[in-house]
């Protein structure tokens, strides 16, 4: 849809600066023709594989990396993992055309903010790119169902008083902390804890809120509105 | 994650990949025409019809190879 965010190419200093990572240069050439129609987004790099999008990233200091996952040398996992050891503030985006769960999961494992499928439209892409520059995180619609349904799942072996209600503010803000991705060194900077501090709290927040590992403390933060998510309304 | 079957990998890589492709070039014929950038998007639909035709050429690649030999 053509709206007041759309218009011809007018760069300035404070764009919103992107790399494209997709290994199929015709993709990357379209997808930047269409960025550089919105208004407020600068395509400052690309890259066609996952090594490359690291030293471009780092180079033109890019706020949002749009990630394919299946690319030579380095998948895009590897590369967004990597990335954000190198600068945590840099949110990447995966676009691909998996849809599978497991994807997704991987994925927000790794430290995505966002994942979309290379279906949606550029306005979609966008509306990604800004919530994920402004610290905010976004799902495809076809693919927060899984995300949903996972939850569903952990939730299913919780009781009632446990979870959300018994964290205390300190434990929330680890919670909003992994979430965005931060390793337990970045969130006890972060913080003012010590690493093995943030270490034991972890465990029993997960133990609190019924979850396995960092990506389903992620998942429950997410749905349950405590990390600062957008999900884009349906196509 | 299980690994893909092969079909099921060279399917993604090349003809999603391609229809992907072809789904921006759309939405860019869409904007350029509004933006009223003719040349430019008469440009674009030549690449769709590229794209779209190396898609079939991939498709019947892929069918070719799934023909079974005749008996």
């Amino acid at each position: 849809m053509f709206n007041q965010d759309r218009e011809t190419s007018r760069s300035s200093a404070n764009d919103i600066r992107v790399v494209l990572a997709d290994d199929h240069q015709l993709f990357r050439q379209g997808l930047k023709a269409l960025l550089e129609l919105e208004r407020g987004i600068t395509v400052v790099g690309e890259a066609s594989d996952g090594l490359e999008v690291q030293r471009v990233s780092l180079e033109q200091n890019a706020n949002v990396v749009l990630m394919d996952i299946n690319m030579p040398i380095v998948d895009g996992l590897s590369a967004t993992r990597e990335l954000l050891r190198a600068n945590s503030t840099i949110g990447v985006i995966i676009l691909s055309m998996h849809h599978e769960e497991g994807h997704v999961f991987q994925a927000l494992r790794a430290g995505a903010r966002g994942y979309l499928l290379k279906t949606s439209r550029v306005s979609e892409v966008a509306g990604a790119v800004r919530a994920v520059a402004s610290g905010l995180s976004l799902l495809d619609p076809s693919v927060t169902s899984s995300v949903v349904s996972e939850f569903k799942r952990m939730s299913s072996k919780q009781t009632p008083e446990d979870g959300l209600g018994q964290l205390t503010e300190t434990e929330v803000k680890i919670l909003q902390h992994v979430s965005a991705g931060m390793s337990n060194k970045e969130i006890a900077n972060k913080l003012s804890l010590a690493e093995s501090t943030v270490k034991n709290r972890l465990s029993v927040l997960f133990e609190k809120i019924g979850v396995l590992d960092r990506t389903q403390a992620a998942i429950y933060a997410i749905t349950h509105g405590i990390a600062p998510t957008a999900v884009q309304s349906s196509r | 994650m299980p690994a893909p079957h092969p079909l099921a990998r060279r399917i993604h890589d090349t003809i999603l990949q391609l229809l992907g492709t072809a789904l921006l070039k759309t939405e860019l014929c869409e904007q350029l025409g509004r933006l009223g950038r003719e040349d430019e998007m008469m440009g674009t639909l030549a690449e769709l019809r590229t794209t779209l035709e190396e898609t079939v050429g991939e498709l019947r690649s892929i069918m070719n190879d799934l023909r079974t030999v005749p008996v």
